[in-house]
């Protein structure tokens, strides 16, 4: 028990220690690229670098992973200082999700059966030629 | 406004533990509800907590700084992300670049035509940007826009708006376009709907859910090179 959790906190203190590359990085060259992106493809080269997951590195990505709905309530729940914005906006925000939601769900769908041969396109192609 | 409760508000330890309380709560209302987008237990947690809020009358920023714990973990949980994308690898590799290429190309029709509608309307600048990340994870929606000088917190709204009105006419839609394959359905709700849509799409299959993972963790890359980039451009 004592040893999970001491391998879960070691795993949590390098994933950690990635983000504050990935951080330091950003600071550093003012990249217009979120520092934690940064430093997750750091983890991902060094994932690949290593050949494989160590079970702390896992065991701490699978904590955060498994209660990443958590970690995100109190930026969700931000939502409520801007219900004026979001009423000011109400129509164009409406209307983008309305046009644009169905149209990337067809077109990706659409898109990658062409790319990868799994479409017959007569199938699809006329309806999506409305768009 | 005066509450009884707003000695609560001083008490910090007390709005982290409505977090985690909430959280709890969700998550076997979840187990009881029919699975989509309204149900995922964030949706359900962000509605019952601003719920308590707003009738106990204690301010955001107070709840905002008893949680920030919670918000520091944000980063470290993008990081972890490296981890299934690094496993999941040999699942998609035959796929990877018509994935990536889906992906991109869609990425950049959806701001086109976001630029298009948000300049005809004429939108706000925060609107516009937080349009621009509205089918990214929501720690990627909250960076990026914290970057951009954007409106984080309506960029998470609109994130989970997308995220569940994508996973609940998604699936119909594909079953319309008679489109069955579990791998295009992955890609396409992993792209458009995020974690959950990702939640969504366990359901037809570990196939279909691994692959959805990939694409949402590959869009966020995508959208965290690609936004900001173009963000001056999108807000002007």
């Amino acid at each position: 028990m004592i040893h999970t959790i001491t391998n879960t906190l070691a795993g949590l203190l390098y994933l950690i220690l990635f983000y504050c590359l990935g951080q330091w990085t950003q600071s550093a060259t003012q990249l217009p690229v979120p520092g934690s992106i940064l430093g997750m493809l750091y983890l991902f080269i060094y994932l690949s670098w290593r050949g494989q997951v160590s079970h702390r590195i896992l065991s701490g990505s699978n904590l955060l992973i498994d209660y990443l709905s958590l970690i995100l309530i109190p930026g969700c729940v931000g939502i409520m200082t801007c219900f004026q914005l979001m009423a000011r906006d109400a129509w164009v925000i409406l209307l983008t999700l309305a046009i644009t939601l169905p149209f990337s769900f067809c077109l990706a769908a659409w898109l990658l059966g062409r790319l990868t041969g799994t479409l017959q396109p007569e199938s699809i192609t006329p309806e999506v030629g409305n768009r | 406004m005066p509450s009884p409760l707003l000695s609560l508000s001083d008490a910090k330890p007390a709005l982290l533990l409505l977090t985690a309380g909430v959280f709890v709560l969700s998550n076997l209302i979840n187990k009881k509800l029919p699975c989509n987008g309204l149900s995922h237990p964030l949706t359900v947690s962000v509605l019952l907590v601003i719920a308590v809020l707003l009738v106990s009358g204690i301010p955001y920023q107070d709840y905002a700084s008893a949680n920030q714990p919670l918000d520091w973990l944000i980063g470290p949980a993008v990081v972890s992300l490296a981890v299934p994308l690094y496993r999941n690898l040999p699942i998609i590799k035959p796929w990877i670049g018509a994935i990536l290429l889906t992906v991109v190309c869609c990425l950049i029709a959806n701001l086109v035509l976001i630029w298009a509608i948000t300049t005809c309307m004429d939108a706000t600048d925060s609107s516009r940007i937080a349009l621009s990340t509205k089918s990214v994870t929501t720690p990627i929606a909250l960076s990026v826009n914290s970057l951009l000088k954007g409106n984080p917190a309506l960029a998470a709204a609109l994130v989970m708006v997308t995220g569940i009105s994508g996973a609940l006419i998604g699936p119909p839609l594909l079953k319309k376009l008679k489109i069955n394959d579990p791998r295009i359905k992955g890609v396409a709700l992993g792209f458009t709907s995020h974690a959950i849509g990702t939640q969504r799409a366990f359901q037809a299959g570990p196939v279909c859910g691994a692959i959805a993972v990939m694409t949402m963790i590959l869009t966020a890359i995508i959208v965290s090179l690609i936004v900001p980039v173009i963000g001056p451009f999108l807000a002007s």
